[in-house]
């Protein structure tokens, strides 16, 4: 075996700099002309010239009923994300909320609390959610001690989060951005308690339970469409659209390269484009 | 295990469970242990698989001595605990970091859509590639956020797409839970065998 490895050529570069793999020069180009559309539309938005509008996200709405009723019943407001890492894109649409709850709850003197899993995110979340007390001009209402790190292990952190809400009983539940097995666990802990819960996931594994145990669910895409609808942030906004641009490009591409497929297998030209 | 391990984790068992009926002592008791038992756990295997190893490693042994540098920005995240004054200085720690992590998964990320994108292009002659072309072309469409919505035939293809996701969402909701029968089963036979000591 071992002198056939060595017998074996290395394989060289594509293009003298690319990994000899499928998919790397297609992938560059697709970055390159993500990143070109990105800073076109972020420059649009900022400027307040004309981007494509994102299409109305069902259950936004759905924020503001839910923190209507927790103010109303003068209960908390509690949010919440499994939160895997700082740059995780999950973890910035769940800023972009968690900025636009706080803000709201702030107004309404409706006491905001939010717990996560990782200890670097929650020092981002207490900046954030100063600043938000901060822009709605009730800085001193924010409690730092309600920004909350409970545990770096899962089924530890999903326990506190469930200990939490039976205890605090909040009227609305956010549960926002990557989840994994203890999606339902925490969904169910905000049934129990009779609190309106609004989930916005990108795990497609974890979908179903929020979709089955929630009032409001949005999934997917939705989840950084939201953001960008919530944040009205030119550029969430531009980097959205730009994204759904390459996207709506991307089906184009794959619905030709079907029918080619079909009517050329032996050579699909837009196949091996990709394969790049 | 022992027999007081065994007692351990049938107790512990027995206190989570008790959620089911409603927040008590005895679950607080088991959700306030095992919370510091794993924000030690996580500290001690940082402090050993990570912190020591590099040191040994990479400073001491290839003598890399800017590691130092990556340390000192780790205690500037609890400047956020000095006086005003001086709390601002957490921001440089979360700047780099954010940065740091954006650029990596930037370079991970989209090789693997490519992968997902070629294997998305099918022979059309085939009928379960057919089907997987409809399913695929109208649950995308769902996940058009600027074009198409003031169409009727788009949004009817749309609509078709979300009933196509909810079919799946509900395969795979029910093959989970078949999951965590199977996990509360073991759990349960762990109680009747172990520590009640029945015979099943």
């Amino acid at each position: 075996m071992s002198e056939f490895l060595l017998a074996a050529e290395a394989v060289p570069p594509k293009l003298g700099i690319f990994r000899p793999v499928n998919n790397t020069v297609f992938s560059v180009l697709i970055s390159i002309v993500m990143i070109i559309l990105v800073y076109v539309m972020i420059n649009r938005a900022k400027k307040g010239e004309k981007i494509p509008e994102i299409r109305k996200i069902p259950g936004i709405e759905a924020f503001e009923e839910a923190i209507g009723r927790a103010t109303e019943m003068g209960k908390p407001v509690h949010m919440t994300d499994y939160s895997t890492a700082l740059g995780d894109d999950s973890t910035f649409a769940y800023w972009s909320f968690l900025a636009y709850i706080a803000k709201q709850c702030a107004q309404y003197d409706t006491r905001f609390i939010a717990t996560d899993a990782n200890y670097l995110v929650n020092v981002v979340n207490q900046e954030i959610v100063k600043q938000a007390y901060l822009e709605a001009g009730k800085p001193d209402a924010y409690n730092p001690d309600d920004i909350r790190f409970i545990a770096g292990s899962q089924f530890a952190w999903a326990m506190g989060v469930a200990g939490l809400v039976a205890r605090e009983k909040p009227a609305a539940q956010f549960l926002v951005g990557y989840f994994y097995a203890e999606s339902l666990i925490l969904a169910e802990a905000g049934n129990l308690v009779g609190a309106i819960q609004v989930a916005a996931a990108s795990s497609p594994a974890q979908i179903p339970f929020f979709v089955a145990a929630c009032d409001y669910t949005m999934i997917g895409e939705e989840l950084y469409a939201g953001a960008a609808y919530v944040s009205r942030d030119p550029v969430i906004m531009g980097t959205v659209v730009a994204q759904d641009i390459v996207r709506v490009s991307l089906y184009v591409i794959i619905l030709l390269g079907g029918i080619v497929q079909w009517l050329s297998p032996q050579n699909n030209f837009i196949r091996n484009f990709i394969n790049f | 295990m022992s027999r007081t391990q065994v007692w351990v984790a049938a107790l512990a068992t027995l206190a989570c469970y008790s959620y089911l009926y409603k927040e008590n002592f005895f679950f607080r008791l088991a959700e306030h242990t095992m919370i510091p038992l794993a924000v030690a756990h996580v500290l001690t295997t940082g402090w050993h698989n990570t912190f020591l190893p590099y040191i040994e490693t990479h400073v001491k042994g290839k003598g890399w001595w800017w590691f130092w540098i990556f340390f000192v920005m780790g205690v500037l995240y609890y400047a956020r605990f000095l006086p005003a004054r001086w709390a601002w200085i957490t921001r440089y720690p979360i700047s780099v970091s954010v940065g740091w992590s954006l650029g990596y998964y930037f370079s991970l990320f989209p090789r693997q859509y490519g992968v997902q994108i070629a294997d998305a292009v099918r022979d059309l002659g085939v009928f379960e590639n057919i089907l997987f072309f409809l399913m695929f072309a109208t649950s995308m469409m769902y996940f058009f956020l600027t074009v198409g919505g003031n169409s009727k035939p788009f949004r009817t293809a749309a609509q078709w797409g979300r009933w196509i996701l909810m079919v799946g969402f509900g395969a795979s909701f029910g093959n989970t839970v078949s999951g965590r029968i199977s996990l509360f089963l073991g759990r349960l036979s762990f109680l009747l065998t172990e520590w009640l000591g029945v015979a099943l």
